[in-house]
């Protein structure tokens, strides 16, 4: 159980908006090269896996950790996407 | 990307030192620096509208009048001859078409034969071609240099050319690279790489060309005049001469400036070539695509942030990163600068407090964070936007999957996972790590824990995004606000927060509220300004004040704790912003029996006024009356209200009295039409008007201390019940706060403050159904709360009760309101 007084996501988010909006407009340029990437690069099959996946679980925060555990090149390909954000904003940060 | 592998990145005070040693002539110029000018290149966009191109456009004028006479001087493309160089004062003679058809030709020839990868002879040709119009280009900038040493007109040009040759020669040196690869053959490139190699290589040629006119230009329009640091000489003119800054610091301040816009702009350029690039060359490996099958591994490697680049584009891409963070350096040097103009301006005042560093820390926090998102944006633009791909059924496929709100609403935990990992935090497993997939649903899951510490306002983002996913195309509405104006916000609102907080710290009469004043314009987030105006009143220092202009003929002494003082300006019955007063210090405060109108009040707004715009909230007209010196102290608070909204609601439904809101002509209303109580319990009136009574307390139906309003409600429209108990455990926001952390903001200092934190206890056994029709529906709002909601509370709470009751969580619609915090909310 995580330690709500040392939460590391907290500590270093903050509670702003600014924060928070920050963290969503990286999030989301993120997804979208993902989703893009994925769709480009994957075979009709894993398509179809996606879209389904979505069709299942109308909750956001549930459709995300199916997505990635049942389509691991999604999986694969957002962590990339992720990494490769993550060296992009480190050499401007 | 390792920017330090490729080039190293001179800082921004090299660069100064460096201009200011060619300015002044001191030391012989840099030749190897001095390259191409920019502006010539189509991919440079124009600088915002509120900046000076005023020798930008010059030049490029001169250019466009005279490029037709100048190019006749022009040397061969391929040997880069002095003897047409020569040429240059013969404006009447003609080359002939045939002539210059010649030259096209020959270029064009010689690329083609270049980049056929057949011809190491033409390749070497070319290597040279391109090798002497670089040399031209620092004999240009050398001669520009010199020129700027003895004319002060050519400076800034030169700067601007001399800040944008770096581009020019890193793209070429990059043409070079492949075209001696393919000089010393053996190399076997793609055709439509090579293709693509080619058409760049051409386009430099014509920039390179092309900057040399405009250089050529700059120094012909002033070679048959005086140079201007001769005419200083003469006394007669030196009046003429504009008058030189008046200090150091505002001297420094104007060079950074100049200095900045340029960076700024090389940056734009540069970051706009490389996309441009990027998306030219994803083009051009993307073009044998079978429509069948998945994306070539030449486009796929290119694709995404983990993207494997060319040597040429890696190169662009270093370049645009380090001109990234030139800008970024600049602009820090520049909010600093500011800071020490300031401290000049206002003779000494001291701006290295806390809130400065704080001011300055967040520029340089957010500014980094523009670029990232910019430039990521950009590039994602770049990616889906190559011809090639555009319109390909997959990639619309691809498109029309994120116009699905739920990637919208998965951003944030994807960003918030990403961003513990950009600064080492929980998600740096998720990031950082090995990235498989298990570590990434262990990161989802870090993020979701998170959203305990995070409280609604992770929900509110989601929701605000999956908005925009509704009504518009998220690329565009970043695209919107990306961009040099994107970035140049941050630098603005810095510069306006430290201009405030040096006026606050100069007029000191003023300080706090000033300074509130310059964190609500700059945003409201500059760390330890307070939040409110009865906040930043509540630190102002402590002073006898004037006599108000307004004096109640009669006046019923109180005294208020300093923070609840509300400003005289606040019952100007605007909502939002107006003109506070100053935050002169109020210790005591007369109810005068006269009240003034709030018409009345309002008017003498003006003449107190401070500059500053201030957001406040709807407050009590009772609570708002003219403040005068008073010495003595006679009780501690006023109750600004002495019963609850529900009481009022319950004690209506119960005795079946009218309504306050009904026959009491000339009181005073709020902007919710409701009358304004008077601290003896009666109502505000106008001056024409007597103080309406109130009327008597009903005591089965009220508590003791409580005041009945006398109503006569026709129809309750919800009954809302109260718990004192639960009133008596939320005093202060404070205490609100650490008890309800996940309702941390929703409700403003100044309402707890002013409501004695009742908001919460009034509502907490309402339904979030209930809730959102309290708060959407007018009526049963000015019900509850008959001093009104303030906008931000109200957009807050529509916000989440929206989200809560109709998007994801429908069977929370009849869930009261505080088993929600203690059930659902607690286990998020």
């Amino acid at each position: 159980m995580q330690d709500e007084t040392t939460n590391p996501i907290t500590d270093l988010v903050d509670d702003s908006d600014e924060e928070l909006d920050f963290a969503q407009e990286a999030g989301m340029l993120m997804l979208e090269s993902a989703i893009t990437r994925f769709v480009l690069e994957a075979d009709d099959d894993e398509v179809q896996a996606l879209e389904t996946v979505l069709s299942a679980h109308d909750i956001a925060t549930d459709a995300l950790p199916r997505l990635i555990e049942n389509i691991p090149r999604f999986a694969d390909i957002l962590s990339e996407e992720m990494s490769g954000f993550k060296a992009q904003a480190d050499e401007i940060l | 990307m390792n920017i330090d592998a490729t080039q190293r990145i001179r800082s921004f005070s090299e660069l100064r030192a460096e201009f200011e040693r060619s300015a002044q002539g001191a030391v012989q110029q840099p030749v190897k620096t001095t390259e191409a000018p920019v502006i010539s290149s189509p991919l440079r966009i124009m600088p915002s509208v509120n900046e000076s191109v005023g020798d930008n456009a010059i030049a490029m004028s001169i250019a466009a009048s005279e490029a037709r006479r100048i190019e006749k001087k022009i040397t061969d493309p391929v040997t880069n001859e002095e003897k047409v160089v020569a040429s240059v004062v013969v404006e009447s003679e003609e080359v002939p078409p045939a002539m210059a058809e010649t030259k096209e030709d020959s270029i064009e020839t010689l690329l083609d034969s270049a980049y056929s990868g057949a011809s190491p002879e033409s390749a070497q040709q070319a290597v040279d071609m391109f090798t002497a119009l670089l040399v031209r280009q620092d004999e240009n900038l050398v001669k520009m240099a010199e020129a700027a040493r003895v004319d002060s007109r050519q400076t800034r040009a030169y700067e601007m050319f001399r800040s944008g040759a770096e581009f020019q020669r890193l793209r070429t040196q990059g043409a070079i690279g492949i075209l001696r690869m393919l000089a010393q053959g053996g190399v076997a490139l793609n055709k439509d790489v090579l293709s693509t190699q080619r058409e760049l290589a051409r386009n430099l040629k014509k920039y390179l060309d092309d900057d040399a006119v405009r250089i050529d230009a700059r120094l012909q329009k002033y070679a048959h005049e005086a140079p201007v640091v001769a005419i200083v000489e003469d006394a007669a003119v030196v009046e003429a001469v504009p008058e030189l800054p008046e200090s150091p610091e505002d001297i420094a301040y104007t060079a950074l400036k100049e200095d900045w816009r340029t960076l700024r702009d090389v940056y734009d350029t540069k970051e706009k070539a490389y996309h441009e690039a990027l998306r030219a060359e994803l083009d051009a490996n993307a073009k044998s695509w079978n429509p069948l099958k998945s994306i070539p591994y030449a486009a796929r490697k290119m694709f995404g942030f983990n993207q494997k680049l060319s040597p040429e584009l890696g190169a662009l891409k270093a370049e645009s990163t380090a001109s990234a963070l030139l800008y970024r350096d600049a602009s820090n040097a520049l909010a600093k600068a500011k800071r020490d103009t300031l401290v000049k301006k206002f003779e000494g005042i001291d701006l290295a407090n806390e809130k400065v560093s704080t001011i300055l820390a967040r520029h340089e926090r957010m500014l980094g964070r523009k670029l990232v998102t910019a430039r990521a944006q950009e590039h994602l633009d770049s990616m889906q936007q190559a011809p090639s791909l555009a319109d390909h059924p997959r990639m619309q496929k691809a498109l029309a999957i994120m116009q699905q709100t739920k990637w919208a609403r998965m951003g944030g935990i994807v960003g918030i996972a990403a961003l513990g990992g950009l600064t080492g935090g929980v998600g740096a497993a998720l990031v950082a790590g090995s990235m498989s997939a298990g570590g990434i649903a262990a990161g989802m899951g870090a993020a979701a824990g998170v959203k305990a510490g995070l409280g609604e306002k992770i929900k509110t983002l989601l929701k605000r995004n999956a908005e925009h996913a509704r009504n518009e195309s998220n690329t565009e509405h970043r695209r919107m606000n990306a961009g040099v104006a994107f970035y140049d916000e941050v630098f603005a609102a810095t510069e306006r927060a430290l201009e405030k907080e040096a006026m606050a710290k100069k007029h000191e009469s003023y300080t706090n509220l000033a300074a509130a004043g310059a964190a609500f314009a700059a945003g409201g987030a500059y760390g330890s300004v307070p939040e409110t105006p009865a906040d930043a009143l509540a630190e102002a220092p402590v002073a006898p004040s004037s006599s108000s202009e307004i004096v109640p003929v009669e006046q019923t002494e109180s005294t208020l704790p300093l923070e609840q003082v509300p400003l005289v300006a606040e019952i100007t019955n605007t909502p939002r912003e107006i003109f506070p007063a100053p935050a002169t210090p109020i210790e005591t405060v007369r109810v005068p029996e006269a009240v003034p109108t709030v018409e009345k009040v309002a008017s003498i707004a003006p003449a107190v006024h401070s500059p500053m715009r201030v957001p406040v909230m709807q407050e009590p007209v009772a609570s708002l009356s003219p403040v005068v010196p008073q010495q003595e102290a006679v009780s501690p608070i006023v109750p600004v209200e002495t019963n609850t909204p529900a009481q009022v609601a319950k004690a209506s439904l119960e005795t079946g009295r009218s309504s306050p809101s009904e026959g009491l002509e000339n009181v005073v209303r709020t902007e919710y039409g409701l009358p304004v109580q008077t601290e003896s319990g009666g109502y505000l009136v106008t001056e024409s008007a007597e103080e309406v009574p109130a009327a008597p307390v009903t005591e089965q139906v009220m508590p003791e201390e409580s005041i009945v309003m006398p109503v006569a409600t026709p129809e309750p429209i919800i009954e809302i019940p109260l718990a004192p108990e639960v009133v008596a455990t939320i005093k202060d926001i404070e205490t609100f706060n650490v008890q309800k952390p996940g309702f941390l903001g929703m409700f403003t200092t100044n309402e707890l403050q002013t409501t004695g934190g009742e908001v919460y206890a009034t509502i907490k056994d309402l339904t979030l159904g209930e809730i959102e029709k309290l708060y959407a529906d007018p009526a049963v709002r000015t019900q509850v709360f008959p001093n009104g909601v303030s906008p931000e509370s109200l957009d807050r709470w529509a916000t989440w009760i929206q989200e809560h009751n109709t998007d994801e969580h429908r069977a929370y619609h009849n869930l009261k309101l505080e088993d929600f915090v203690t059930q659902v909310h607690r286990s998020h």
